[in-house]
C-alpha cells in the first residue's frame, strides 16, 4: 500500500470520512437541524431576545461553510450527513457482499441446473435499469413500511430501510456474478477435488477451500459497489426520493440548495465537493487494491 | 566454413523489480551451416532466453548487457529495431512451443502464411498464397489447398505445428530457431514432426537451433549439443560424443537420471542429482553446479572454471574433467537408499469391471428445446485389476481416456455403469455415497502440484486435515504433529517445511508434499495421474525413486498414469495401453515391451525418442491425428491410423480380445502368432 501513494491517499481520506461519521455529534459545532440566530437582526422584548434566522450567510470564521436558506450551519449538516450518505451504503454493501458471496459460491460450485436457473433470475434483475428499479421499489415499499410498527423500521426510518433494501437488491446480483465466475475458476482446482475426496462437507469446501481464493475479487468488488452505492443514495436524495427533510443527506442538501444557488452557492458546492472527494477516494482505494491483488496473482 | 550465427560472450540481464538479474552469463556458441544445434537444460536454465536472445527478440525487461551476435556481416546487438524486423522472419525463422498462441485466430492459415512472403519477398497476394500452399505440401499436410482456407482452431495441435514450421521456412531463412516445438504434442505426433524437421533442414540447407528439455529428442535430432545450467554453458559437444562420453558431472547426472537409462541397465533405482538448481539471484560464486556436484572439491566452490576445449569441438566447464576423462573419477551419485523390491502379491486391491462413461454437454436451454448433443464416449467397457503391492501403469495419448478412468475410480467423475471393488468391499460409483473406509484407502496424486495444494494453507494444515478426517484411529494433536513430521521426512523434507505455504516451495517440493498427503491416511491404493510430467528430469528421478520406496514401506499399490512409456516401463509391473477410451492391450511389463504387441503399442514404442543417438529411431509412424471422441471410428477404434490395417473387417467389426496363456491380452483382428511374426 505504501508503494502506491495514490491508493494510500484514497485510503487516508476514506478513513477521515469514516472518523467524521463516527464522531459527528462531538465535532459538529451545531445540530443538523438547528436554525441559527442572526445576531444583527434581533429584537428584545420583555427580557426575551428573539432573532431572525441567519439565512444564506457566506462562509466565515464562525461558519466555515456558511449557512443554508433555513439558517442551518452547512458544515454541521455535512458532518451529520455522513451517517446517511456513507453509513447506509456501508450497511447495504456489506449485506449485498455477504448475500452475493453465498449465492455466487453456491451456484458457481454446484453448476448445472441450479446455476442455470439462479443465473437467469440474476440476469433478469440486472436487466432493469438501476434508477428505475430504485424509483419503483421506493415508491411502493416506503408507504407500506412507514405504516408498520416494526421497532427496527421505527428507529432507523422507513426510507433508510427501503434504501438499504433497494441497494442490496440491486447489487447482490452483480456481486454474485463476480463471485460465481471466480468460483468457476477454482472449482476444478486439484485442492478442491482433493477436499472432496477427503469427504469434506460442501459448506467446508465453499467457505474454507474456495472462499480464501475469491477473497481478492470480493474485496475489490465490495469497494467498487461501495462507491456506486454512495452515488445511488445521493442521487436518490437529490431526486427527492431518498432522505426527506430535514435530513442532512448530501444529495438532499444539493436539492434544497439548488433554488438558492444565486444567493448562496456555497450551500450547494460544499456537499457536492464532499461527495466528489469521497467517491474519488474510494475509487483510488479500490483501484489500488485491484492492482495489489493482480500483482500478487502474477507472482504466484 | 563460416558459421551461420555466432554468439560471443553473450550476457543477458532481466530487470526484476529494482534489480538486474543475470540470466545468461558469458555464453559463446556458433552454429554451422546445415547443422542442428541442440540447446538442453532444465527449467530456469535460461535456454529459451538464450534462443530468443540469439535473434534479439527479448521481453521488455530484458537486455543484452554484453557480447556480440554475428550473423552474416552484422552484429545483431548493434542493429536498430527497424533493421532487425527485416531479419526476423526473413533470415531467421522461429517455431514456438505453443502454435495456437502464435497463430492469429482471425486470419485463415493461407492469409497469415502469405503475409510472411508478401512482406519479406514482395510477392503478390496470389503468388504468396500459392507459395503457402507449396510450403504446406513440403510438410506432408494432406490437402493443403483446403488447409489454407481454414482457421487455426480448426486444426489439431500437430497440424498447427506443421503450419508454423512451413510458415517459418516459407521465406527460406538461413537459421531456424525451434523453442520446444514438440513439448505440447503427443509422442506419436512428435515423432512425425521430428522427422519432418530433420528432412526439411536437409532440403532447405538451413541451420537450426533446437531448444528442448528432452534429452531423447535432442539425441535423435541434433548434430551438436550444448548443455546449459544456470545460464552458463556447462558442456558442448557433437551429439555422439556427448551421449557416449559426457564429461561434465551435470550432463552425466542428467543422463543417468532418465528412466530409460535404468531400464537399460536393469537398475531398480534411478540415480539422482542432489539438491535443486540455484535461483538466478543467488548464484554460487564458484562453479554454478558445485553445490550439487558429487565430486566437487574446495576449488569448485570458490573459483569459476573456464570453458575449456578438451578435444575438437568438445567444450567443458569443469575443474576436474581430466580425472573424469581418464576414468579415475565417476561423478555419479550411486543409487542410494533402500533397495527393497516389492513383488506383486496375489489378491486384488482394486477390480474395476465394465466401466462406461459418457460426457454430454447439454445446457438447460438445449434440453428444453429438445436438442441433444451427441454424447462423447470417454470410456467404453474398461476393466482392470490391480494386484496387492503392485503398480499398474496406464499409458496412452491425450484423449485416450486414461485420466477419465482415474477420475471414475476415485469418484470425481461418476461412471455411468460398472462395478468397482476395493479390497473386496463394493465401491459406490458416486463419490458422495462412499464411506470413510473407501475414501481412506483410495487416494489421488495430481499431475500439476501447483494446483493440488491450497495456496492459503500451510503444509501442516494440508496434511493434518487429511489425517484428522481419514485416519483409522482418533489421534491426539501431538500424535498428529508427529505423524506429519514423519511423513515429511519420509518424502525427504524436513520438519521445518510444515510451516511453509505452497508459494514458498519448488515444484518438486510441492509434489513431495502432495505425495506425503496421499500417504497420510495409510491408503491401500494411490492413483497417480502423471505425477512427474510437469517436473524436470532430475526432479522426476527423485520422485520416481520416492514412489518406489514408499510402496515398499507402506505396502500400497499404485495406479500410475503417464503418457511417457519409459516412465511406465520403469515403474510398472502390469501395463495397460488405452486408445480412445478402450483398452487395446494389457500384460506384464515384459510382455507389453516385446512382440507380439498391439499395433498401437508398437507405434508408441517406435515413436519414443531414445536418449542415445546410436539407437536408430523406430520407423513406424502414425498418419493422421487421433480422432476426436465425438466421431469415434467404428469397428476397431484404431483402424483409421493403424499401420497394420487389414481391410474392411477392421472398419466394421469390433476386434476380439486375444489372450495368451500368460494373461497377456491384445484386442486386435490379427492373431497373436501373426502379430509376432510381423513384428520380429
Amino acid at each position: 500500500m505504501a508503494q502506491r501513494p495514490m491508493a494510500f491517499l484514497g485510503l487516508i481520506i476514506v478513513c477521515g470520512y469514516l472518523l467524521v461519521m463516527l464522531t459527528a455529534p462531538m465535532i459538529a459545532p451545531h445540530g443538523f437541524s438547528d436554525v441559527l440566530d442572526d445576531p444583527n437582526n434581533c429584537i428584545t422584548r420583555n427580557n426575551q431576545t428573539r432573532c431572525a434566522a441567519l439565512k444564506n450567510a457566506p462562509p466565515s470564521a464562525e461558519h466555515l461553510m456558511g449557512t443554508d436558506r433555513n439558517g442551518r450551519d452547512v458544515l454541521s449538516r455535512i458532518f451529520y450527513g455522513t451517517r446517511e450518505t456513507i453509513g447506509l451504503p456501508i450497511v447495504a454493501t456489506l449485506l449485498s457482499v455477504m448475500l452475493g458471496t453465498v449465492i455466487g459460491l453456491a451456484i458457481g460450485y454446484y453448476g448445472g441446473w441450479i446455476d442455470e436457473i439462479v443465473s437467469r433470475i440474476l440476469d433478469s434483475l440486472l436487466a432493469i435499469p438501476a434508477l428505475i428499479m430504485a424509483l419503483v421499489t421506493l415508491a411502493t415499499i416506503v408507504p407500506t413500511l412507514a405504516m408498520s410498527d416494526i421497532p427496527l423500521v421505527q428507529s432507523l426510518g422507513a426510507v433508510n430501510i427501503a434504501l438499504i433494501f433497494v441497494i442490496t437488491l440491486l447489487y447482490t446480483p452483480i456481486v454474485a456474478r463476480v463471485i460465481r465466475s471466480a468460483t468457476l475458476n477454482l472449482r476444478d482446482r486439484g485442492y478442491v477435488e482433493i477436499a472432496r475426496l477427503r469427504g469434506e462437507s460442501t459448506a467446508y469446501i465453499l467457505f474454507s477451500e474456495i472462499l480464501p481464493g475469491v477473497l481478492p475479487a470480493l474485496v475489490v468488488e465490495g469497494s467498487l459497489r461501495f462507491s456506486y452505492a454512495i452515488f445511488l443514495v445521493a442521487s436518490l436524495g437529490f431526486l427527492g426520493l431518498g432522505a426527506q427533510p430535514p435530513s442532512p443527506e448530501w444529495g438532499r442538501m444539493v436539492l434544497d440548495a439548488r433554488s438558492q444557488y444565486a444567493t448562496a452557492p456555497w450551500a450547494l458546492w460544499y456537499p457536492v465537493l464532499a461527495i466528489a472527494i469521497l467517491i474519488i477516494s474510494v475509487n483510488l482505494m479500490s483501484d489500488g487494491l485491484q492492482r495489489i491483488f493482480r500483482h500478487e496473482a502474477e507472482r504466484e | 566454413m563460416l558459421p551461420v550465427i555466432q554468439a560471443k560472450n553473450l550476457s543477458i540481464e532481466y530487470r526484476i523489480g529494482k534489480r538486474w538479474l543475470n540470466v545468461i552469463q558469458d555464453v559463446s556458441l556458433h552454429i554451422d551451416p546445415v547443422q542442428i544445434h541442440g540447446l538442453v537444460g532444465e527449467s530456469g536454465s535460461g535456454k529459451s532466453t538464450l534462443g530468443m536472445g540469439l535473434m534479439r527478440y527479448l521481453a521488455n525487461n530484458a537486455w543484452i548487457s554484453q557480447g556480440e551476435i554475428l550473423f552474416d556481416t552484422y552484429d545483431l546487438v548493434k542493429l536498430s529495431a527497424a533493421e532487425m524486423s527485416k531479419i526476423h522472419g526473413r533470415h531467421i525463422g522461429f517455431v514456438p512451443q505453443n502454435p495456437l498462441d502464435s497463430l492469429n485466430p482471425s486470419l485463415t492459415i493461407g492469409n497469415q502464411m502469405a503475409e510472411m512472403t508478401q512482406l519479406h519477398l514482395g510477392l503478390s497476394h496470389k503468388d504468396a498464397l500459392k507459395r503457402a500452399c507449396e510450403a504446406l505440401e513440403t510438410t506432408n499436410i494432406p490437402e493443403p489447398d483446403a488447409v489454407i482456407r481454414r482457421y487455426p482452431h480448426q486444426l489439431s495441435g500437430g497440424m498447427q505445428q506443421r503450419v508454423m514450421i512451413a510458415m517459418a521456412l516459407s521465406t527460406r531463412p538461413r537459421l531456424l530457431i525451434l523453442d520446444e516445438p514438440t513439448t505440447a504434442l503427443d509422442v506419436t505426433t512428435q515423432a512425425v514432426i521430428l522427422d519432418l524437421v530433420r528432412e526439411l533442414m536437409k532440403e532447405e540447407q538451413a541451420a537450426a537451433l533446437y531448444v528442448s528439455h528432452d534429452l531423447g529428442t535432442i539425441a535423435q535430432l541434433c548434430d551438436v549439443v550444448t548443455v546449459l545450467y544456470s545460464g552458463e554453458v556447462m558442456e558442448s559437444a557433437p551429439v555422439k560424443t556427448l551421449f557416449k562420453k559426457p564429461l561434465h558431472p551435470y550432463t552425466i547426472g542428467l543422463l543417468a537420471s532418465l528412466p530409460s537409462a535404468a531400464a537399460g541397465q536393469n537398475q531398480s533405482r534411478l540415480s539422482t542429482i542432489a539438491g535443486v538448481a540455484p535461483s538466478l539471484s543467488e548464484r554460487p560464486s564458484g562453479c554454478a553446479f558445485a553445490p550439487r556436484c558429487p565430486v566437487a572439491i574446495a576449488k569448485c566452490h570458490t573459483d569459476k572454471p573456464p570453458l575449456e576445449k578438451t578435444t575438437d569441438n568438445h567444450f567443458l566447464r569443469c575443474w576436474r574433467w581430466q580425472d573424469i576423462a581418464s576414468g579415475d573419477l565417476i561423478p555419479k551419485n550411486p543409487p542410494i537408499g533402500k533397495r527393497e523390491e516389492t513383488s506383486p502379491q496375489p489378491g486384488y486391491v482394486l477390480t474395476a469391471q465394465h466401466i462406461h462413461k459418457t460426457f454430454s454437454e447439454n445446457s438447460l436451454l438445449d434440453r428444453l428445446m429438445g436438442k441433444t448433443a451427441r454424447p462423447v464416449q470417454a470410456l467404453a467397457d474398461v476393466s482392470i485389476k490391480i494386484n496387492q503391492r503392485s503398480t499398474l501403469g496406464l499409458v496412452g495419448e491425450s484423449g485416450s481416456g486414461k485420466t477419465t478412468l482415474a477420475r471414475a475410480i476415485v469418484g470425481l467423475d461418476t461412471a455411468d455403469s460398472g462395478d468397482l471393488e476395493l479390497l473386496d468391499m463394493p465401491v459406490n460409483l458416486d463419490l458422495d455415497k462412499r464411506g470413510k473406509e473407501i475414501l481412506r484407502n483410495l487416494r489421488l496424486i495430481f499431475q500439476n502440484p501447483n494446483d493440488a495444494l491450497n495456496p492459503y494453507r500451510t503444509v501442516r494444515e494440508t496434511i493434518g486435515r487429511t489425517i484428522t478426517l481419514l485416519a483409522q484411529e482418533t489421534l491426539s494433536p501431538i500424535n498428529i504433529e508427529n505423524r506429519i513430521i514423519a511423513l515429511l521426512e519420509s518424502v525427504g523434507l524436513t520438519a521445518a517445511y510444515a510451516d511453509r505455504y505452497p508459494q514458498q516451495l519448488s515444484g518438486g517440493e510441492k509434489q513431495r508434499v502432495a505425495i506425503a498427503r496421499a500417504f497420510s491416511a495409510k491408503p491401500a491404493l494411490i492413483i497417480a495421474d502423471e505425477p512427474t510430467s510437469s517436473l524436470d528430469v532430475s526432479v522426476q528421478a527423485v520422485i520416481l525413486n520416492l514412489l518406489k520406496d514408499l510402496r515398499a514401506e507402506n505396502g500400497a499399490s499404485y495406479l500410475f498414469i503417464s503418457h511417457d512409456l519409459e516412465v511406465i516401463r520403469y515403474l510398472a509391473d502390469w501395463i495397460v495401453v488405452m486408445y480412445l477410451g478402450e483398452i487395446v492391450e494389457q500384460g506384464t511389463n515384459e510382455q507389453v515391451s516385446q512382440a507380439p504387441m498391439h499395433p498401437y503399442t508398437e507405434a508408441l514404442l517406435s515413436a519414443v525418442p531414445m536418449p542415445d543417438p546410436t539407437i536408430k529411431p523406430g520407423t513406424i509412424r502414425l498418419t493422421g491425428d487421433i480422432p476426436g471422441p465425438r466421431n469415434k471410428p467404428t469397428g476397431c477404434p484404431f483402424h483409421t491410423r493403424c499401420p497394420r490395417y487389414l481391410g474392411d473387417i477392421c472398419r466394421d467389426e469390433r476386434p476380439p480380445l486375444r489372450e495368451d496363456e500368460h494373461g497377456h491380452v491384445i484386442r486386435c483382428h490379427i492373431p497373436l502368432e501373426d502379430l509376432k511374426q510381423l513384428q520380429s
